[in-house]
């Protein structure tokens, strides 16, 4: 009987074994043997481990798209919008035309958003947000990744001690652009921090929920005299005081948007800077913009 | 099998909470089953349902392995009802977060048949022989093509940084 040499003492498996297996695609009686081998091989099972979590990613990715977080999203996407953005995006003769549903509720985010910060008439709704779980998202998130100068908003929340204002220990919900949703409470103060920023952004975070209301997340209030671009920071640093969830907001889903870019943006650039995530260069040399669900239980 | 059939997918999430390493998740897995079918005989129904049994036999043989092997479980391990719904952390789903979006950025880098063996067979899990009627190949080559896709992937990395984050404690 001939052992297959990787049976030998101190000697590895091809490396196509390890990969064979991790996918399931070794026969029984090798794998039996091969995972005898693995017992006592940390560097091949680290390998078999790699492998099998990529393909679990993979999977879970396409799961993600095709799946029931993608009709979670589009469900959350077309609730109610605010008059005033629908009226504007409707408007708009460049929306592209493959995913129309989707962006018009984000459209009309942006327009809100712009509207809100600043008095001016709203600008030309181009503005694209990269929605985790969505198959376009994956596409250009290298480019957006590029824009956003490695930035990620981390959040936080601190549950409401019973009887009291005093909040509770803090615990992390989850981050943008990577988890897409993110899981709280009205009991809640929200801390969002920004983390990974490898060079001065500014920085525009807004939450806007089912009723169509806008609240303000970053910068909390119009700055004076001039906003201040944010320091690079790996560790995360918080974006203001806590948000008391209880105020204001109500059960359910709040669309988060994210607006990063080089200089201080005036409305028009807001829209500009989103329509132009995913592409390099630009006026403003590079800005992005990004999004997710952040969902409020009662 | 009636048995691991229905209830599989109910321990798999108790191993997680012992395990992060997937190789040893599926160690536990084949040697609590193999256990739950030595003996069976002693499972009485008059005295519950079967999923609580289970749990005592998967949790006591998880805590074996780890005794074992020289670890001992977690203290601060819970093992109450929750635990058979989900083994993720808000840190964990974070790290597979990162995973995930690193494997569709390298998929991103890929064209022609790689990209669609690479959609098809990994992320919408397809068998080979309906890729290769789809891409226009032989089975044979399909198979070849997600292993080697696979092997290179592991090779990659930013792959690499966010498979290590993943197995962090």
């Amino acid at each position: 009987m001939t052992w297959p040499s990787f049976l030998l003492p101190l000697r590895h498996p091809r490396a196509g074994h390890v990969v064979r297996a991790a996918s399931g695609e070794l026969e029984p009686a090798d794998e039996s043997r091969l995972r005898g081998h693995l017992r006592g091989c940390d560097v091949c099972r680290r390998r078999y481990d790699a492998i099998g979590d990529v393909m679990d990613a993979a999977a879970d990715a396409g799961r993600s798209a095709a799946g029931h977080e993608r009709s979670r999203l589009v469900a959350a996407l077309g609730g109610r919008v605010p008059p005033e953005a629908e009226g504007a995006a409707s408007s708009s003769g460049r929306r592209r035309p493959r995913w129309p549903l989707m962006l018009a509720p984000t459209l009309g985010a942006a327009v809100a958003l712009v509207a809100v910060l600043r008095s001016d008439p709203p600008p030309a709704p181009e503005v694209e947000v990269q929605w985790r779980g969505d198959d376009r998202a994956t596409a250009s998130d290298e480019a957006l990744a590029a824009s956003r100068a490695g930035l990620v908003l981390r959040f936080y929340a601190s549950r409401r001690q019973d009887g009291t204002d005093a909040p509770g220990p803090l615990r992390f919900i989850g981050e943008l652009p990577a988890s897409g949703e993110l899981t709280a409470s009205r009991r809640d103060y929200l801390q969002i921090a920004y983390a990974g920023l490898t060079e001065p952004r500014h920085l525009v975070v807004v939450g806007v929920d089912e009723t169509g209301i806008v609240h303000r997340y970053h910068p909390r209030a119009d700055p004076s005299p001039l906003p201040q671009p944010l320091p690079p920071s790996d560790e995360p640093r918080p974006l203001g005081p806590s948000i008391d969830l209880a105020v204001a907001h109500v059960a359910g889903r709040v669309r988060v948007v994210a607006i990063v870019s080089q200089g201080a943006l005036s409305p028009d650039e807001v829209a500009a800077a989103g329509r132009r995530s995913g592409s390099d260069g630009g006026r403003l040399g590079g800005s992005g913009a990004f999004g997710g669900v952040l969902v409020l239980a009662p | 099998m009636t048995v691991y059939d229905t209830h599989a997918g109910d321990i798999r999430p108790l191993i997680a909470r012992f395990f992060l390493s997937r190789f040893e998740r599926e160690e536990a897995a084949q040697e609590i089953w193999l256990q739950v079918h030595r003996g069976a005989g002693a499972y009485d129904p008059s005295h519950g349902d079967v999923l609580p049994w289970l749990r005592a036999v998967a949790t006591n043989r998880c805590r074996e392995l780890l005794r074992a092997r020289g670890r001992r479980p977690d203290p601060t391990l819970t093992l109450g009802d929750e635990d058979l719904v989900t083994d993720e952390t808000p840190e964990r789903r974070a790290s597979a977060d990162r995973l995930r979006a690193a494997v569709m950025a390298f998929a991103a880098t890929l064209d022609g048949e790689e990209a669609a063996v690479f959609r098809l067979a990994l992320v919408e899990e397809r068998g080979h022989d309906e890729v290769a009627a789809r891409v226009g190949i032989s089975p044979r080559r399909c198979k070849y093509i997600k292993l080697k896709l696979l092997e290179r992937a592991e090779q990659s990395a930013d792959l690499r940084r966010a498979l290590d984050e993943l197995r962090e404690p």
